[in-house]
């Protein structure tokens, strides 16, 4: 997708030190930001901060932004890195983890809970999960999430297909 | 739908029913922005002072580095000291305001679990206890920010009750680190009170909205209904009162968590539903009563950590004076 005219300007005026035109730049990513933290870290209040925390590395960083790079593959990168963070520090040791509850009756054909799918999730390994998160949560084309994790879109389609089969695997171990 | 289809389905349910809505994101990060942006300047104009220092010959220019170092070091932390002392806070809107808080008191809520200190026998974290971490970045917030005029009693209140709390938790990991379970018992109580009066004040600011005039009054004769029954408050004005006879008994302490619950609720009362334009003189006359009120019970309640009777009684004193004046300002707008 090309950049527009009018978003090139704003992004100059952004690079060029003016607070309100990156605040107009970052409005629209923040909700997909939050989503995507969300997916990965699964707290609302830890995806909240990592939002905030890559907002102002984004305000930092902007001159590293290349000219006719869209902002939004740039900044989701950021907050995928600033969630990789998250999980390491102190803090995320004290999030509250549900322990996987066993369903009561469980057949082959019934709808699977929310909790043994966000556990069976956040056993993937990370590259998986964040292409998961990024390409079924968030609705991400290939080739974008390809420019997050800066990687091939080769590479993250099998990202995906791979997550996709461990997580189906999982929940056949969760259900026992 | 194909399986795949029905995965991925389920999958986002399951990561929705985790993520609420956020439409006070970006007010947050914008907010968060710009307080992050101005203490990044104030390290910019340091770096700037660093750079320029002189050079020369290379062992004068090494001893005179030493002392232009140290220099230009005290001079940094004096004008940061300085700025911190003279700089106002900001002056935020309603919104962002209460996305402040409303952030504060999750993080709180979040801090709290799993957090254990109530024997002696529990796994109570000793260094960078997260829930003193959140309680003071809730404090840190407050006092770097200025609140809407209709949130400055409550948030004034609100920094006590913080402040109040820290002590308390401080309070709880001492009792601990001595293995004494009667001042873990005492502390913890005390902690939960205010962590109830943190709560409740926060929540009020967070669900403020503007009322008329029969959502206020309604809203003020409600919690009223409490405080005009209240159990505490009776034996705590009384001077010789049996209850508090001796401070540091746990009849005296329920007496003031009660009252201050009581008290407090009329105070988030008229939080939640702000006064109309009509009732704003009465309303703010009331908010500083109950402040007042609140603010003896809390000194009360410090004098009984440190078992300090003249301070106990100076807290009666203004909480007998504040409560006689909030009835007559509750009469006032009940009966308007």
């Amino acid at each position: 997708m090309a950049v527009l005219p009018a978003a090139m300007t704003l992004l100059e005026a952004a690079k060029a030190g003016d607070d309100g035109a990156f605040e107009i730049l970052l409005q629209p990513l923040l909700e997909p930001g939050y989503r995507l933290a969300g997916g990965m870290l699964q707290d609302h209040q830890a995806a909240q901060d990592a939002v905030q925390e890559a907002a102002f590395k984004a305000w930092r960083k902007l001159r590293q932004l290349r000219d006719g790079s869209e902002m939004r593959p740039w900044f989701l990168g950021i907050v995928a890195n600033e969630c990789r963070s998250a999980r390491r520090s102190r803090w995320s040791s004290v999030l509250k983890v549900v322990a996987p509850a066993k369903a009561e009756s469980v057949s082959a054909d019934s709808v699977v809970s929310g909790l043994e799918l966000r556990n069976a999730l956040r056993s993937l390994d990370e590259k998986k999960r964040l292409a998961l998160v990024l390409h079924w949560y968030l609705d991400l084309p290939l080739e974008e999430i390809a420019a997050i994790t800066g990687s091939s879109v080769h590479a993250v389609e099998g990202q995906v297909q791979r997550g996709m089969h461990e997580l189906r695997e999982r929940m056949k171990e969760h259900r026992g | 739908m194909d399986s795949k289809q029905v995965l991925k389905v389920e999958l986002r349910r399951a990561l929705d029913e985790v993520l609420p809505p956020a439409p006070w994101l970006e007010a947050a990060v914008r907010e968060d922005l710009r307080k992050r942006r101005v203490t990044r300047s104030m390290d910019r104009d340091w770096a700037k002072t660093r750079m320029a220092w002189p050079r020369g010959g290379m062992q004068f220019a090494a001893a005179m580095l030493i002392v232009v170092l140290a220099a230009a070091a005290l001079a940094a932390f004096l004008d940061l000291r300085y700025r911190a002392a003279h700089v106002a806070p900001a002056a935020m809107d309603a919104t962002a305001y209460q996305a402040m808080v409303s952030r504060d008191l999750d993080r709180l809520v979040s801090a709290g679990n799993g957090v254990d200190c109530v024997t002696l026998q529990s796994a109570c974290p000793a260094q960078g206890n997260p829930v003193l971490t959140t309680y003071q970045r809730l404090s840190d917030d407050l006092n770097g920010s200025e609140p809407p005029t209709r949130f400055a009693v409550i948030d004034a209140q609100l920094r006590r009750h913080v402040v109040a709390a820290m002590a308390d938790l401080s309070a709880v990991r001492a009792a601990y680190a001595a293995q004494d379970q009667t001042g873990l018992d005492r502390a913890n109580y005390l902690l939960n009170a205010q962590g109830i009066s943190v709560g409740t004040m926060s929540r009020s600011i967070v669900q403020s909205r503007e009322g008329s005039i029969l959502a206020y009054v309604e809203s003020l004769r409600t919690a009223n209904q409490n405080l005009a029954l209240c159990t505490g408050c009776q034996p705590l004005e009384r001077t010789g009162s049996v209850d508090c006879a001796a401070i540091q008994t746990a009849v005296c302490e329920a007496d003031i968590v009660y009252a201050t619950s009581d008290v407090e609720s009329v105070e988030a009362a008229l939080v939640s539903v702000s006064a109309p334009t009509s009732l704003a003189a009465q309303d703010a006359l009331l908010q500083r009563d109950l402040a007042r009120a609140d603010s003896g019970l809390l000194a009360m309640a410090d004098a009984q950590l440190t078992d300090d009777q003249a301070g106990f009684n100076t807290g009666r004193q203004v909480l007998q004076q504040a409560l006689s004046m909030v009835n007559a300002d509750i009469a006032g707008i009940v009966g308007s």
